[in-house]
């Protein structure tokens, strides 16, 4: 008898073990709705606030293909405006980031860190697979405020870096238990300095899945610095490989 | 309690997102997103054209050590410019561009009589780029081909030799921007991990006589005259492991070889090292040849000073690492090793003999100006630093500047610029420089002392 309870024990709990994923899972889970499966291209237009009025602003072309080896993203940026940094490039390869200016013919390798716009850095540009690189560990099951001012009951993932060369050394991450759309990002250097938060938003239907085509970073330290990622034109791409490579940059063509 | 504990923590977390959020304006919140740019990256034909117009005051130095033969008129007080800058992108089908880049450059002396305006056009660029397969590249034409990693010495960068015209900054990256390049046939093939890359400049002009500087002569003088050919090769052999392999040949000396590698460290270091080497000679004797060969030396002219005139391997190589900060400040430094230089010992025969045969000065000097004209330092070390500090001060403004210094002598030359971008297609910048050291040290010896520069910069 008390096999036979011990046992339907053990198939009663069955289904919700199978259902109970990893908090890698859960980032994984949002890393496809944030990142489309295969190669696209989109606009991002990135403008920095200060004090609440428009400072500056840049817009770039993305190219993004998955590599097969590794599941991380490559990326190729391209400067729309300012118009005098129009035409040059950005590449992120593997986890190394280059930057070309046709003028000079040369390619520069840059470090992830580096500013390039407001609160927004070379990393925040390119798209990443953060379950490629970091380490999730649920920490927590948090009720926050979204980006739309809504409430959103959510993991809370602590994501410590596992690869040389990305962006943050840690990243906290409120991912909605739902639907697991990434609301939330808090982003910490090596140091554990806090660095910036993210805030993702509008959320629409982009390449098959609802996305978010915009996303609002404030500065880790001055609330008044807040800069604004937009995210359209998003296109599936056929993109060959070799635009991923360094030595492709002084040939590239754009669309 | 517990239960009350944990619904505390909950809307105590709840309260201080939508207070973050409350601190955005509601300008950004509210804000529709904006179009995309009217100019996208769908059109056939593109250009970027830019005026650079600065006046320039310069201090000069009685140079009493190894006077420079100079004429009263080079000493101006008073100079500037005003420069014309176009690049333009032309794609008539599919897989074809057609890539012309030209520079037009006046400049202006005003301190002495006669005054005088000099005009200078560099034909930087003009090359049809084919694309006939995946992969595979051909460019036919005049090539501005850059090779390197570092930031201010490229040893393996072997078309820099006498590719610019203009020198209105010191700056080795604003010096890139403004060099030629070299009429080349190029083929590449790129692939994912690797690639190889094979082009031939050939001669076209005779490579005896002086270079003529006429305003339009495209100056195929000094990219042109003598046959060189470029293998180059790169693998992945890791994550970040990419290391580039050159060959290098020119009319039949010995050939140079080269390698390039990066590998970053964390999310904010960044380091490289460039190495070329092979048989070649070394500053000295490359001075005395291209005196002799342009007709500048008297047949008769032998080396002014002691040094080892064979053809032995010697190493030229760049050791590099640049850290990124948060408050947006790059730090980037260098150490610079040119075995074709002048070693401690022979910079002091330099000055001795300079003081001792004032009729070799000029000879002296003609030295210095030709491995300038080489793009290779003149020193067997040098160590170079750089800092771009972006929105520093204040907004819209970046500070950048470098320092090159002889560790030998402590000698410095040391540049710094402020840059106010005043609207996306307006830059004004103000520039310093100053040459550091005694008379008898590398950059203390050099005639200008001290220049600075206001400058604007339009777009269009």
């Amino acid at each position: 008898m008390r096999k036979i309870l011990l046992f339907c024990l053990l198939i009663w709990s069955l289904p919700a073990w199978a259902a109970e994923r990893t908090a890698q899972e859960i980032l994984a889970a949002s890393d496809d709705i944030r990142n489309p499966d295969k190669p696209f291209s989109l606009t991002t237009t990135l403008t920095e606030y200060r004090n609440g009025k428009p400072a500056d602003r840049m817009v770039l072309k993305v190219y993004s293909k998955n590599e097969l080896k590794g599941g991380q993203f490559r990326t190729l940026i391209r400067f729309l405006e300012p118009e005098r940094d129009r035409d040059k490039l950005m590449l992120k390869q593997g986890n190394t980031l280059w930057f070309y200016d046709p003028a000079s013919k040369a390619g520069v390798r840059l470090s992830p860190q580096q500013r390039l716009l407001g609160q927004a850095s070379n990393g925040d540009v390119v798209t990443v697979n953060l379950n490629r690189d970091y380490t999730a560990a649920l920490s927590g099951e948090e009720t926050i405020t979204d980006g739309d001012h809504q409430s959103r009951d959510c993991f809370r993932l602590d994501l410590t870096a596992s690869a040389e060369d990305v962006t943050y050394a840690r990243i906290e991450l409120w991912i909605d238990k739902t639907n697991d759309r990434p609301i939330k990002g808090k982003f910490y250097s090596d140091s554990g300095r806090m660095l910036k938060t993210a805030f993702y938003r509008r959320w629409e239907e982009q390449l098959g899945r609802i996305r978010p085509t915009e996303t609002i970073i404030l500065d880790g330290v001055d609330p008044n610095l807040v800069t604004r990622m937009q995210f359209s034109d998003y296109g599936w791409r056929d993109i060959p490989d070799s635009w991923f490579q360094r030595d492709y940059l002084p040939h590239f063509q754009g669309d | 309690m517990k239960r009350a504990l944990a619904w505390a923590a909950l809307l105590w977390t709840s309260a201080a997102s939508a207070q973050q959020l409350d601190q955005i304006p509601d300008m950004v919140m509210e804000d529709k997103p904006e179009a995309p740019p009217a100019r996208g990256g769908d059109q056939t034909f593109s250009a970027k054209a830019f005026l650079d117009v600065a006046p320039q005051a310069t201090l000069w130095r009685d140079v009493k050590a190894v006077p420079v033969p100079l004429s009263s008129y080079d000493r101006s007080r008073w100079s500037g410019w005003s420069s014309g800058d176009l690049r333009a992108e032309w794609r008539p089908m599919d897989k074809v561009r057609i890539i012309v880049s030209d520079r037009l450059d006046q400049t202006y002396q005003d301190d002495s009589t006669p005054s005088t305006h000099q005009m200078r056009n560099s034909w930087r660029e003009g090359y049809v780029g084919l694309a006939p397969a995946d992969g595979w590249f051909v460019d036919l034409g005049r090539v501005n081909d850059k090779e390197g990693v570092a930031t201010g010495y490229n040893p393996t960068d072997f078309f820099k030799r006498q590719a610019v015209l203009v020198r209105q900054n010191a700056d080795p990256a604003a010096l890139r921007d403004t060099r030629l390049g070299a009429i080349m046939a190029r083929g590449q093939k790129v692939w994912d991990g690797g690639s190889v890359t094979a082009l031939v400049s050939p001669a076209l002009t005779s490579d005896k006589g002086a270079l003529d500087d006429s305003v339009f002569n495209p100056g195929l003088d000094r990219t042109n005259r003598t046959t060189r050919s470029l293998l180059k090769g790169s693998l992945r052999l890791a994550e970040d492991v990419i290391p580039e392999v050159l060959l290098f040949d020119e009319d039949g000396k010995p050939p140079l070889f080269g390698v390039n590698l990066t590998r970053g460290f964390g999310d904010r270091v960044v380091t490289w090292a460039e190495w070329s080497g092979g048989r070649r000679p070394d500053v000295i004797s490359t001075a005395l040849t291209d005196g002799l060969r342009t007709g500048l030396f008297p047949a008769n002219t032998s080396a002014p000073l002691a040094h080892d005139s064979s053809q032995g391997f010697r190493n030229q190589a760049t050791i590099g690492s640049s850290l990124s900060f948060e408050n947006k400040l790059t730090l980037t430094l260098e150490g610079h090793y040119n075995q074709l230089g002048l070693s401690p010992a022979q910079w002091r025969a330099w000055f001795a003999k300079g003081q001792a045969v004032p009729q070799l000065d000029a000879i002296l000097w003609q030295m210095r100006q030709n491995a300038q004209d080489q793009g290779e330092p003149i020193s067997r070390t040098q160590l170079f630093a750089r800092a771009d500090w972006t929105d520093f001060p204040v907004k819209d403004m970046e500070l950048s500047g470098f320092t090159v210094i002889a560790p030998s002598d402590g000698s410095a030359y040391v540049q710094l610029e402020q840059d106010y971008y005043l609207n996306p297609v307006t830059t004004l910048g103000l520039r310093a420089s100053a040459s550091l050291g005694n008379q008898t040290s590398e950059w203390g010896s050099i005639p200008s002392s001290f220049s600075a520069l206001a400058r604007v910069v339009r777009y269009f």
